[in-house]
């Protein structure tokens, strides 16, 4: 602490950000097993550069993160950052006053207990004088968008505010290095979008270099250059198109493709033809390569071959059982306060899995805790039929709350802050006993439930601290499956997790589903949302604003555009392509059923082989799409 | 709400009150309780009580507000004036009944205690936590108490840990808010039940809250690394304290007005 | 300094600087996080008891127990310091007037109780130690704290009768400041043991946790 940051040292002149060589690094958890988190990372960042870091969770990502700022120090190896060795300890001040930090969390990186006195934060650590801390605070506010908040509470921003927050924080410290370690991961589409704008313009407008980690692969697109990381290595890196050309790779690794380059790759896969790195160069070079594919079509050999797509088995005869009803509910938090929630009315049928879209602050959160009695609605209700009896439970009433929380489990953000007991056996037995399962039939229960998520035995008897972020997601998701509720509420369940387990986590839904489970999605997830359910309500400021099934929905470009709604991306990619291709079903959520699709409206894949590719068909690769997934 | 902890029972306002330096503001909040302690007799108490109106005209605080800074010790002050009306025997007798004994002078006495609490409460409330941010306070605190930080009393790491803890209660307050849904979503109970099964309850959201504090906390002491913290030495602050000529001006004047009924007290004491 | 960091990546690096300013910030921000916790545990009430039960006591014990005893003595140094100077964080409220409450003595008393609590918290670091020490250990620290916690309860009340009585109120004998002090409170701060008694098999895991 006794290094002076005015000390004087020699800044050579490079265009290099960052450098490093063989860097290794290992840390012993706190459960005292040693974690070898980087096993030899070479690469360079040029200034001004915008790179992405993407990785399975435990790649050794964030590690690395830390090492630039030199939050801690490679074992092996050397890192050089603005051309200063890191292991120096002269230079330490100097690198850290210049890289900046973005985190995940917003709430964890806020220090201040004002908007202004938290930008101040870093400059006042610095010791600059109050006057210029001034200059820069209003600046830096200025500069993200958010003046006239300086003296709020930090508490009473968005998530998305919070991050530019966290960003002007960082801004008023003058810095050469934005890192962003996974700060997108808890935004909302639209806040993501902005505070990324936001990032960009740094990079144009300030020359900041931004080393950006995330789990979000159409984020890549963003960046020049893409480093792929496993297990503490560098295995790939390159332009965005040359990491997801090589997509076999990408999914061995447990990472995934944007969709639109997930499009492209699929449809070239079942035509038959080699996929070029050119296709895949940005979006709009993947829209160009569908159109050059078809290129030599005419409109008239469309509409040859019916469109086959339903290919979810629907339980048709349940589906006119109603299990839950919301009438005309409304909420608000505190007197004269607006409304949270306004003259809300759906109703969900046994089996279906109904989704309530919208974003944050949308009131989503408040709506779901109406529907097990955690809110007790102050206009409207809230009643579980039962069809078979025709017993109604209301939350209105005591009594009934009970065992409507028995029946319907709810699984709330990030559940796995849920988790208290000392082994997972016990916490996974919590919901059950507490619902009055008998001891056999809660042991059943909780077998069913672990083989589910796909956990073993094995950690049944372990403390579930001791777990990774995945796994106790698993383990929050069995407590409330083992609870064998008939309605199951999923609150953002897939929330923060890499692409494997966003994979697994609709996997379980779908399982869960095929038992005859009901459940409400909430999401705010476009993509996710229309492959998986059969209903969407979307949600606007505490309004019901549409009700309707993913075709009805998106099928129809002005109902969109009226809600003002985010679309799926798949849907965003047909729409595009829609005036080449006439009679083009805009409605295909899934990689393989878009690219059938376009196929389809091509005038079907042997038309389009003996037309465009006669000379380099391969039959091996090119089969029907609209397989089960 | 407890949210509200954090602003405290700061009123949003500007009167000179509200502008003077946070340091004069202690120092005086510390002289009027030991002034207003030393008062006994009732001439010197109504003047206080003027003293105390002064001050709340100064401060522009809505009457409704300063009541309300009284209705938590409302209960205390009932408790003081039962217990000394209860056990102060002096001068008449007006009732008596069983082993209880009701004197004129013991009411008197407990009519002044009453209102010494009163008074102290009233000015110490208009002086500080009323017209004073808590962060304002921390900082005054910080200041005053400077010179200990050279008997390596961590004067600067207490002011800093009081405004961390004020920016954390919002979210630790929501935190908890959220545990105790999922937790009764999943059957526990907090209210209903017997000892052991809201014992368990308690446990079901105590265990969490830990957890996610100690994750919070290790998170960020890692953003307060990143961003250069290195203790108080060196530091430089957004909004320093300034003591202005006329801050000093109203020390003296309200200083004044603290002593003035003792002063009286003292000149129309019976020889 | 207390506890020696274990952490090894800050002993590796050899700079002891690093690790020490590692510690330094892990203090600076654990300790407010579990002021924070306090004044929440304050509010959490007990419905339907005839008398405020709040969870208080069994968060100053484990403060204690899991911070150790300095950094749990300065959480709740801080909760003292924030509710006297007037915010609002006791339960029923704050300021300075707090001192002439009866009950002002076991707030006092919250940092020693918790830095009792803390010098046990070492039997949870020692492996070696059985279940039944460790039990033991955590039995015994939460009833030594909460006799300390009666002492300065009852002592406050008595000293401030006689040293400042006739200010507000008169001298009272020891038995009535049991009967004001201690008797009508102790069975429910027994009671509220519980929670602390059900954590305690976890309490090793969660103590790891703070490192």
């Amino acid at each position: 602490m006794s290094q002076d940051i005015d000390n004087p040292i020699k800044i050579p002149d490079t265009n290099e950000a960052v450098r490093g060589a063989d860097i290794r690094f290992s840390y012993t958890r706190q459960d005292a097993t040693p974690v070898q988190a980087l096993t030899g990372v070479s690469l360079m960042i040029p200034k001004g550069g915008y790179v992405v870091l993407i990785g399975r969770n435990g790649s050794g990502k964030s590690t690395l993160a830390k090492l630039i700022n030199v939050l801690e120090v490679p074992d092996e190896g050397t890192l050089a950052v603005l051309g200063l060795d890191t292991m120096s300890e002269e230079n330490f001040w100097y690198i850290r006053s210049h890289c900046g930090m973005v985190f995940q969390n917003p709430d964890n990186q806020i220090v201040g207990t004002s908007v202004e006195e938290d930008v101040a934060f870093g400059p006042e650590n610095l010791g600059i004088p109050t006057p210029e801390i001034r200059r820069r605070v209003d600046d830096a506010l200025e500069y993200v968008g958010l003046p006239g908040l300086a003296d709020r509470m930090p508490s009473s921003l968005s998530g998305g505010q919070k991050q530019k927050l966290a960003i002007a924080g960082v801004l008023a410290m003058m810095p050469q290095v934005l890192i962003l370690d996974e700060s997108t991961a808890m935004l909302d589409p639209i806040s993501r979008n902005e505070f990324l704008d936001l990032v960009e313009r740094l990079r144009l407008e300030k020359g900041i270099t931004v080393i950006h980690i995330t789990h979000d692969m159409s984020e890549a697109y963003r960046a020049g250059h893409v480093f792929v990381l496993e297990k503490g290595r560098i295995v790939m890196e390159g332009s965005p198109s040359d990491v997801f050309i090589r997509h076999e790779q990408m999914t061995k690794l447990g990472l995934d493709v944007p969709v639109f380059a997930g499009v492209v790759l699929e449809l070239c896969r079942q035509l038959g033809i080699s996929p070029r790195k050119e296709y895949l160069e940005s979006r709009d070079a993947a829209l160009d390569s569908v159109r050059s594919i078809f290129g030599s079509l005419t409109a008239g050999q469309t509409s040859l071959v019916k469109s086959e797509k339903p290919a979810e088995p629907k339980i048709e005869a349940d589906l006119r059982d109603i299990v839950l009803q919301v009438k005309n509910l409304s909420y608000s938090y505190e007197e004269r306060s607006p409304m949270t929630l306004m003259d809300i009315s759906f109703s969900v049928k046994r089996g279906e899995v109904y989704s309530v879209i919208g974003h944050s602050g949308s009131g989503k959160t408040t709506l779901i805790s109406h529907l097990n009695g955690l809110i007790r609605p102050q206009k409207g209700e809230v009643e579980l039929l039962d069809p078979k009896s025709g017993t109604v439970w209301n939350t209105r009433k005591n009594a009934d709350v009970k065992e409507m929380r028995r029946r319907i489990g709810l699984l709330f953000q990030y559940p796995e802050y849920q988790l208290f007991e000392e082994t997972v056996r016990k916490d996974i037995l919590f919901g059950p006993l507490k619902m009055g399962m008998d001891k056999e039939a809660a042991e059943k229960s909780l077998m069913d439930a672990i083989r589910l998520v796909g956990l073993d035995e094995s950690y049944l008897d372990r403390s579930p601290f001791e777990l990774s972020g995945g796994q106790k997601r698993r383990v929050a998701f069995a407590g409330v499956i083992a609870m064998d509720p008939e309605i199951l509420v999923l609150d953002e369940p897939a929330a923060g997790l890499d692409p494997v387990g966003r994979r697994d986590v609709f996997r379980y839904i779908r399982e869960l589903k095929n038992l005859g489970k009901t459940i409400i999605l909430v999401s705010h997830n476009m993509d996710e949302a229309a492959r998986i359910s059969d209903r969407l309500l979307v949600l606007s400021e505490g309004r019901a604003i549409c009700e309707a099934s993913p075709d009805e929905l998106f099928s129809s470009r002005e109902k969109v555009m009226d809600i003002g709604l985010d679309l799926p991306e798949s849907v965003k990619f047909l729409w595009e392509l829609a005036p080449d291709f006439p009679g083009l079903d805009l409605s295909v959520y899934d990689v393989e059923q878009v690219a059938a699709e376009l196929i389809r409206a091509a005038g079907g894949l042997s038309a389009v082989q003996d037309k465009h590719l006669a000379g380099e068909t391969d039959a091996k690769g090119s089969r029907r799409g609209g397989r089960d997934d | 709400m407890i949210k509200d902890v954090s602003i405290g029972r700061y009123y949003r306002g500007d009167s000179i009150l509200h502008r003077l330096d946070p340091r004069i503001k202690v120092i005086l909040f510390t002289v009027y309780m030991v002034a207003v302690f030393m008062l006994t007799k009732p001439v010197g108490m109504l003047l206080s009580f003027i003293v105390v109106t002064a001050l709340a005209l100064l401060s522009k605080i809505p009457l409704r507000e300063i009541i309300k800074s009284i209705r938590p010790i409302v209960f205390l002050m009932i408790f003081i004036f039962v217990i000394n009306v209860l056990t102060i025997r002096e001068g008449q007798t007006i009732a008596k009944f069983w082993i209880i004994e009701i004197t004129d002078g013991g009411i008197l006495r407990a009519v002044l205690m009453t209102l010494r609490l009163f008074l102290l409460i009233v000015s110490t409330s208009i002086l500080l936590t009323l017209t004073t941010t808590p962060l304002k306070m921390a900082d005054a605190l910080e200041s005053l108490f400077g010179p200990l930080k050279k008997i390596r009393v961590p004067v600067h790491e207490m002011a800093m840990m009081m405004s961390i803890a004020l920016r954390f209660i919002p979210t630790l307050v929501e935190e908890t808010d959220k545990i105790m849904k999922a937790q009764a979503s999943r059957g526990a109970e907090y209210d209903t039940g017997n000892v052991l099964v809201r014992a368990r309850g308690y446990v079901s959201i105590l265990v969490p809250l830990f957890v996610s504090s100690f994750k919070r906390a290790e998170d960020l002491a890692v953003a307060m690394d990143a961003r250069c913290y290195r203790g108080g030495e060196g530091r430089t602050k957004l909004h320093p304290l300034e003591m202005k000529p006329s801050d000093l001006v109203w020390f003296f004047i309200l200083l004044a007005l603290a002593f003035l009924p003792l002063l009286t007290e003292w000149i129309f004491a019976p020889k | 300094m207390i506890r020696e960091s274990t952490d090894p990546t800050t002993i590796k690096t050899g700079a002891s600087a690093s690790a020490k300013r590692k510690e330094f910030l892990r203090t600076m921000t654990l300790v407010p996080v579990f002021t924070v916790l306090m004044i929440i545990s304050a509010r959490i009430a007990i419905a339907g008891a005839p008398i405020p039960i709040t969870l208080q006591l069994p968060m100053v014990i484990m403060t204690g127990l899991l911070l150790g005893p300095w950094k749990g003595a300065a959480a709740q140094g801080l909760y003292l310091l924030m509710g006297l100077i007037g915010l609002p964080v006791f339960s029923s409220g704050g300021g300075i007037s707090y001192i002439f409450q009866p009950t002002f003595g076991f707030l006092l008393g919250f940092p020693v109780c918790a830095f009792c609590a803390g010098m046990f918290s070492g039997l949870l670091d020692s492996a070696k130690s059985s279940a039944l020490i460790t039990y033991a250990g955590i039995a015994l620290s939460s009833v030594a704290s909460i006799l300390v916690c009666y002492l300065f309860g009852g002592g406050y009340l008595f000293l401030f009768s006689h040293l400042f009585g006739a200010g507000v109120m008169e001298k009272l004998s020891l038995r009535e400041v049991i009967m004001i002090s201690v008797l009508p409170f102790i069975w429910k701060d027994l009671l509220m043991m519980l929670p602390v008694a059900l954590i305690a098999g976890r309490m090793r895991k969660l103590r790891a946790l703070a490192r």
